[in-house]
């Protein structure tokens, strides 16, 4: 037996905000692609932080090397990378807090 | 769209384009008094054209955003305002009437331009400066 939406519930169903509508299927629909998509989602920010850090870590290369003097371009590189990559981190962390608050859940 | 990075990569362009300022500042004070040059006659000094540069395709901007652009310096000019004149009869560049043409370079417009130069650069670091600042706060969002 199928467990579908209380029928005539005087709680109206929570609606993803408008900015992610159109990302996000609306409740109520089978969602069994929602957590995929969130870890492809979290992917694609693990790849561009990896891909930065490795422009940033190539022009330092350059940098020390004497290849190069764009001394502002690789800083920028650098931070630039730094951004992204706690921008990961700190997805990583709200999804691990996800995760932690279901696990203590009393059953 | 415009992000944190596009701002980033804007005033990087700022950086880029007043590191050529300076380049140029560098040239005309280093040759303020060469009177020998491969083109032949003194030298002349130059100046950096900065044009206004959209966006690369990569940061998929919206018509409205279009107007925002980086900076590039896409062109050198001479400067072809006459050089002063110097009698200076045994000077082996001299002229047949005895006058020696000196590079047209002033040298305290050169150190005007080399303070707007430094400042704007300074300038472009700030910037940078705050728009990293904007994007660690927006990261302490995450933190409860």
């Amino acid at each position: 037996m199928a467990i579908g939406p209380v029928e005539g519930s005087p709680i109206p169903l929570l609606q993803p905000h408008e900015a992610f509508a159109s990302q996000v299927a609306p409740l109520g629909e089978p969602q069994k692609d929602a957590l995929t998509a969130a870890g492809e989602g979290f992917l694609d920010l693990v790849v561009r932080a990896n891909e930065r850090t490795q422009t940033a870590q190539h022009m330092s290369q350059a940098l020390a090397a004497g290849q190069s003097d764009d001394i502002h371009g690789t800083m920028i590189a650098v931070s630039e990378a730094a951004i992204q990559t706690r921008l990961m981190v700190n997805v990583k962390d709200k999804v691990m807090d996800a995760f932690y608050e279901i696990w203590r859940m009393n059953v | 769209m415009l992000g944190v990075f596009s701002a980033i990569d804007i005033s990087a362009s700022g950086l880029t384009a007043e590191r050529t300022r300076m380049n140029t500042i560098a040239s005309n004070l280093a040759n303020a008094q060469t009177t020998r040059t491969a083109a032949g006659g003194a030298y002349k000094r130059v100046d950096p054209v900065f044009e206004a540069i959209a966006l690369d395709k990569m940061h998929a901007l919206t018509p409205s955003e279009r107007s925002v652009s980086q900076v590039k310096v896409t062109q050198i000019v001479q400067d072809q305002r006459p050089g002063h004149m110097v009698y200076s009869p045994g000077h082996p560049d001299a002229n047949k009437d005895g006058y020696l043409e000196y590079p047209n370079v002033n040298v305290v417009e050169e150190m005007v331009n080399m303070i707007s130069a430094s400042r704007a650069y300074e300038a472009g670091i700030s910037s940078v400066e705050a728009t990293q600042k904007m994007a660690s706060s927006a990261l302490d969002l995450g933190r409860v």
